[in-house]
Formats: structure tokens, sequence, C-alpha cells
């Protein structure tokens, strides 16, 4: 038995915590950037606010109708997920976080699942002022469309259960989803789907697991399964570990100076490998990509994304510059007006795996100074300590005009309280 | 309810103190010897003091607010002062809570259910379980 716990309108609700004026008003979210709509409150949805609206073309509806519009604020989002994570891990120990607000809790063994999961609900509002739905289901596939149809329908207070639910009621629920609301069907699988007159969740629930292998995969054929209650998909206790890190952004206003871009992929390279050796990686190489603005064509063209294998897998964030400002500069043509500029790390293998080499001299102390500087920059800010080549160049940083105050990890921006 | 007050004595010497908060990366080494005696106090190594640990009982449910309002004398509680803020606590009697009256969020004392704000859309924000305030600012 699985329970899927998924955050309602997370990024809303996180703006709400702190905002108890926006309580039952509309609310968007923007993403880095301040590009386009990536998160809606229930109320912006209901005024009809697409995802992905670009914000300057919705600039003035979102005035007009009272919308409260934040830039993304992820200190803050990744802040709130830690705490409402902690707290369910609390109620269940078998714990798999799927996304920054959505995680499977493994119910076997509890004898009253759906008053368990009521509390549980219950107490992360309480605790930390976030609303969550929760999905139950003998498999994973099946507490996720549990949860879908929590959302969906208000009656069932954001709690659904399969498990309580007689095998007709999951027909008629089933018979009334898309196939593409199935957890693992994607937009294209559902186009192949409905063309074999596969509509709905529950016209795949029917489907022949053996014939839906032969036709597609075997993840099909699993899906198809875990529909009828067959559990194939287990618990996975700590996510995998990414096979690459991508860390790319559009600059605020074009540019065309070398320096310039320098500073940028400076930026990018310090974040990826951050992450890297957060998840104990080492890499094989690395992409820098530059471009032009695909929006302002007149200006002309250019697109180069060039790969550069390492000699030896490293998360050295000072060697890995080092390589990115070599392929930069082979790449970079001075004629063109910058728009984007980012890097890939990849072929990522765990560090633990290392092969040593003779001729190379792993320096301890070289570790050590690495971990002084993202202890620095974990405690003062992620900013503080960087590479010379980022020194005094922020224009092509994010434009966040909307950000709310980091509440909950700066002591800067607490909120004040009379 | 707790009132921490840190002076620094000496004007011209400032430790800026380099360790992360010591539940992430404090790992206290022991029992590395080179030569001579061992540490007499190895077996008995305890982590350091964490003053974050002594004033928040319940991590996920707790909040830091800064203090705008005057002074509230009567309270102890200045202007300026961190507030620690629990959500998962019922109040109590006579404890100091945050509240949201009209949409905003205040400092109150609780009185029980026959607060006067009852049926104003009042609603209980958190628990006010510290207060965390420096002598002097560096």
């Amino acid at each position: 038995m699985f329970a899927l716990v998924d955050c309602n309108n997370f990024y809303a609700s996180c703006e709400r915590v702190f905002r108890p004026d926006l309580e039952g008003r509309p609310i968007v979210v923007l993403s880095n950037n301040d590009g386009c709509v990536i998160a809606r409150s229930k109320e912006a949805k209901q005024l009809g606010i697409p995802m992905g609206a670009p914000f300057y073309q919705y600039r003035d509806q979102l005035y007009k109708q009272r919308i409260a519009v934040f830039s993304s604020n992820y200190a803050l989002y990744g802040d709130m997920s830690k705490r409402v994570m902690h707290l369910l891990a609390g109620f269940v120990p078998d714990q798999e976080i799927y996304s920054i607000d959505e995680c499977f809790l493994q119910l076997a063994g509890y004898p009253a699942p759906e008053a368990l999961v009521r509390q549980m609900q219950q107490q992360v509002k309480r605790q930390t002022g976030i609303p969550v739905s929760i999905g139950i289901g003998s498999t994973k596939t099946l507490a996720k469309l549990a949860n879908h149809i929590a959302k969906q329908f208000p009656d069932t207070q954001g709690i659904f259960s399969f498990s309580h639910c007689p095998s007709l009621g999951i027909h008629s629920y089933l018979s009334r989803l898309p196939v593409g609301e199935v957890w693992g069907i994607g937009f294209r699988m559902q186009r192949k789907l409905e063309a074999l007159g596969i509509h709905t969740a529950l016209d795949l629930k029917l489907a022949d697991p053996e014939a839906m292998r032969r036709k597609f995969s075997i993840v099909i054929e699993r899906i198809v399964r875990e529909l009828n209650g067959e559990m194939c998909i287990e618990l996975e206790d700590v996510a995998d570990p990414k096979k690459q890190i991508m860390s790319t952004r559009s600059f605020s206003q074009s540019l065309s100076d070398l320096p310039g871009l320098q500073a940028a992929i400076s930026y990018h390279v310090r974040h990826a490998t951050k992450k890297l050796r957060q998840q104990h990686s080492l890499a094989h190489g690395l992409v820098v990509m530059i471009r032009t603005n695909r929006f302002r064509a007149e200006a002309g063209a250019y697109y180069v994304s060039s790969t550069q294998h390492f000699d030896l897998p490293t998360d050295d964030p000072i060697q890995i510059t080092q390589y990115a400002m070599r392929t930069l500069a082979a790449a970079y043509r001075p004629e063109f007006a910058y728009h984007k500029a980012g890097v890939i790390l990849f072929c990522l293998q765990p560090k633990i795996s290392r092969q040593p080499d003779l001729f190379t001299d792993q320096n301890p102390k070289k570790e050590a100074l690495f971990q002084t500087v993202d202890q620095i920059n974990q405690r003062f800010g992620c900013d503080t300590l960087k590479t010379a080549f980022e020194a005094g160049k922020t224009h092509w940083k994010m434009r966040q005009h909307l950000r709310s105050p980091r509440y909950t990890t700066s002591w800067e921006e607490l909120y004040e309280v009379a | 309810m707790i009132i921490i007050e840190q002076s620094f004595y000496n004007n011209h010497m400032r430790i800026l103190p380099l360790c992360i908060p010591a539940s992430l990366t404090f790992l206290p080494l022991i029992g590395q010897v080179r030569a001579g005696f061992p540490s007499p106090a190895t077996e008995y190594e305890e982590s350091p003091l964490n003053i974050h640990q002594w004033l928040v009982r319940h991590e996920a449910a707790t909040f830091l607010l800064r203090y705008g309002g005057a002074t509230l004398e009567a309270e102890h509680i200045c202007t300026g002062d961190v507030l620690v803020v629990d959500r998962s606590l019922t109040p109590a009697v006579g404890d100091m809570i945050v509240a949201v009256l009209h949409g905003e969020m205040r400092v109150f004392t609780w009185r029980g259910k026959t607060n006067r704000h009852e049926g104003e859309g009042w609603l209980v924000w958190g628990v006010i379980t510290g207060i965390a305030r420096k002598r002097h600012h560096p």
C-alpha cells in the first residue's frame, strides 16, 4: 500500500505562508528571469491564466484582475519543501521524495491508512501552512492516480483511496481520466495509445499487458499491471544521482563582449560544480552553449554547443572553469549579440569509484580548499566566493523584480511582525 | 520563555567563527594520534553546545520572525528581537502568540477562547517559544 502526498499549488502556497492576506486571492509565480508563469493558485487557474503564459503578454490582464505576481523564490520553496518532507517522514519512515512538492510513502503494515493520512494532512497544514492532497493505492501508479482524483474532486477533501472504493467505482473514475494522466504516459505515448483506441485510464487498465509489451515496451506493460494492483515499481530510497547537470539562463540584456560571456559561463560552471559536489560525483566532460536571441533573428543567429572531454574525471571547480574558458574562447565570435549561455556536465560517476592515476597528483589540500569554499558559500550566501572571471559583472544575472523575501533562509529578510 | 544576550567584550579583535551549524558538518575527529600520549578526553567527546538546537524544539514547524513593534516591557520583547515561533503547539492562557487578524500577522497574548477578537477572523499562526537578541550589533 502506497500513498502519494502532493502539495497543492506548492509555490503559490509557499507565498501565502507569510502573506495571510493572500488567502483566497489569485497568485501566479514567474520563471527565472520573470519570463513566464510557472505556477498558479487555484483562483488564478479559474481566472484562465494558462501555464507558461509569457509575462509581458499577460501583464495588463494580471494587473486588471488583481492577481498577485511573484518572481520565483527557490530559497523559500526549497526550505518549505524540506519542512513538509521532514514532517511526513516523521509519520512514515519509508519515504521517496519524488520532487520538490511530492513524495511517496510506504503504508504497508499500518492498520488504518486513511486515518493516518488524514492526520498527516492536518498536521502539515497546521505546522507549515502548506495544504496537501493525498492519494492511496496498492501500487505507486494507483497512488498517483488516486492523488489526481483527490485534487480534481472537492468532495474528497484532498484525500482519496482506491482501497476503499468498490471496483465499479474505480472503473467509473478511471473512465473519466484521459490516458495521459496516468503516471509514466507522456504526450507522445498518449498519441500512440489513442491510435490503438486506448483513450482513458480504464482502457489502459483493461489492455493485455503481454500485448502492450510486444507493441511498446516493458515499461508500458508494468504500468498496465500496476493499474491492476500488481506491484512492479518499488519505493526508491535515495533519489538516483543525476546523470548530467545543467546550468543555463538567458541574460537580462544581450551582450557581445568575451569578458561578459566568461563571467556568465564561469557562474554556471560554479553552480553546476556545486551540485556535482553535493551528489558526490565526478564529471568526465562538459558542454558550453552560447546562443543569440531566437526571437530577434534580424540581429544574426548563432548557436554553438561545444563539447570538451576532461583528461580525468573531476569535480575541481577551478579545473573545470579552465576547460570551460578554453572551450568558450574557441566558440566565441565577436560579431553576435548573445542572449543565453550555459554549461552541462556529463558522464557523471560516483566519486568513490575514482581510478587513481600514477601521473596526476590528487592533492588533498585542494579538496580541503574546495570544501571550505563550499562551506563559506553555504553560510554567507552562494555568491560570496567565486572565480575572478565573475568579478564585477552582474548585468547578465537574473531578473527577479517581484521576488518575496527569503523569510526562512536570510537574517536580513525575516518577516517583520508588529 | 528564553532570552539570549550576546556581547562582544573585546573591541580590538573580533572572532568570526567559521564553522557551519554543528548538525551539518561538524565531524569531531576522534583518536587521531601521531605521537605521544592519546588525549584522555577522546572517550568523553561530546558535541559543542548549539544555541539553535536549544531554542528550536520542532525544527520543521519553527519559524524565526523579527519583532518590529514598540518594546513590550512587561513581556520582555524589544524592537528588533528575533522571535522563535513554533506552529506545532497549542497555546495556553498567558502565552505570547503570533496571530493573523484582518490578513495581518501580529503579536498577542493568548487569553483563551474568549478573546476579544473572536469572530473577527482571527487565526493563531504560532506560539512564541523564545526570543533571541544580540546586545551589540557588530
